[in-house]
């Protein structure tokens, strides 16, 4: 009955991963991040607005994320919960060690790569290597979490193969951050949309509430 | 002392049908659910299911209400504690049981 009720676990956490929406708009922010580190290479450090942008990496990368969720969570309501219901997850209440430190090497990680990428020019090829890596591990995490989501095993490879190949490439630093991400972000939209497209197939939507009771 | 097996006799019946130990397992692993949510995880009739919510609900094992989503009135259901332990009890019992049969 354990085995079934993880199965059951596994099926629900997956639901998130159903519609697509995630991927487009995670897609669509990854090629702003794209853009955003071609323009600081492109506007270069010794600029004012190059300089500026450089410095505001943390409020980017952030101001993207919350931006990212807000649309996310929006458009799931107006679209997603009329077709395939509502779920809240439950928030784990157990010991969160593992979790605590995997935030903060992520944060640790993130923090090296804004001191490093001002400091030592040079190195910034081998964080688009690690960036790739990085993502693929969290694509991996979230397939083995949830489940059911195979493709992520997919992007996971391709994560790999963009970081590894933009590492590579010999690209001016910002230039070789900027065509991973725009090349994920691009991959990530396309799935996306395709899932997206599938989801809507598979869920026409009601014509009235559909609750009962 | 009862045997585990005779354990089987003293399981909880509201949990024990398998529509309610369908929503009662995915109740479980969730905050809260919507109807439509669990009529598609289940596959069970608009009828069937809220006459069984009604049964859970009647012994206080799950907590439905009516809330707002956005634009769409959503009928929210969420384990309660009595519930959760219910089911806790209720899977030791079948593992007890079914664990003693493996072995014999």
């Amino acid at each position: 009955m354990q085995a079934e009720l993880k199965r059951v676990e596994q099926k629900v956490k997956s639901h998130w991963f159903k519609d697509g929406l995630g991927e487009v708009i995670g897609g669509l922010m990854f090629l702003l991040m794209g853009t955003y580190f071609a323009l600081v290479e492109f506007l270069g450090a010794a600029s004012l607005l190059g300089g500026l942008l450089q410095a505001g990496f943390i409020v980017v990368f952030l101001g993207l994320f919350y931006f990212g969720r807000q649309m996310i969570s929006g458009l799931k309501t107006r679209h997603v919960v009329p077709r395939a219901g509502f779920v809240e997850y439950r928030v784990d209440r157990e010991p969160q060690t593992g979790k605590h430190i995997g935030a903060a090497v992520f944060a640790a990680v993130i923090a090296a790569f804004v001191v490093f990428s001002i400091r030592i020019p040079g190195i910034l090829n081998w964080l688009v290597v690690l960036t790739g890596l990085l993502v693929a591990l969290m694509l991996l995490f979230a397939q083995l979490r949830a489940g059911g989501i195979p493709r992520f095993y997919f992007l996971s490879t391709l994560s790999l193969i963009l970081g590894v190949a933009g590492g590579l490439t010999g690209l001016p630093d910002g230039y070789a951050l900027g065509l991973y991400y725009a090349s994920m972000g691009i991959v990530f939209t396309a799935t996306g949309l395709l899932v997206w497209q599938r989801f809507l197939r598979e869920n026409p939507n009601p014509a009235g509430p559909a609750d009962e009771k | 002392m009862k045997n585990k097996i005779q354990g089987l006799a003293d399981l909880d019946r509201v949990i024990h049908e398998p529509a309610r130990l369908m929503l009662a397992m995915i109740l479980s692993t969730v905050e809260s659910a919507d109807f439509l949510f669990l009529q598609r995880e289940t596959g069970l009739t608009k009828g069937n299911l809220s006459v069984h919510l009604g049964k859970l609900e009647k012994a206080e094992y799950v907590k439905i209400e009516k809330k707002f989503k956005g634009k769409y009135p959503l009928t929210i259901c969420r384990l309660t504690p009595s519930g959760r332990r219910a089911l806790s009890s209720y899977r030791s019992r079948m593992d007890k049981a079914l664990g003693k049969r493996r072995g014999a």
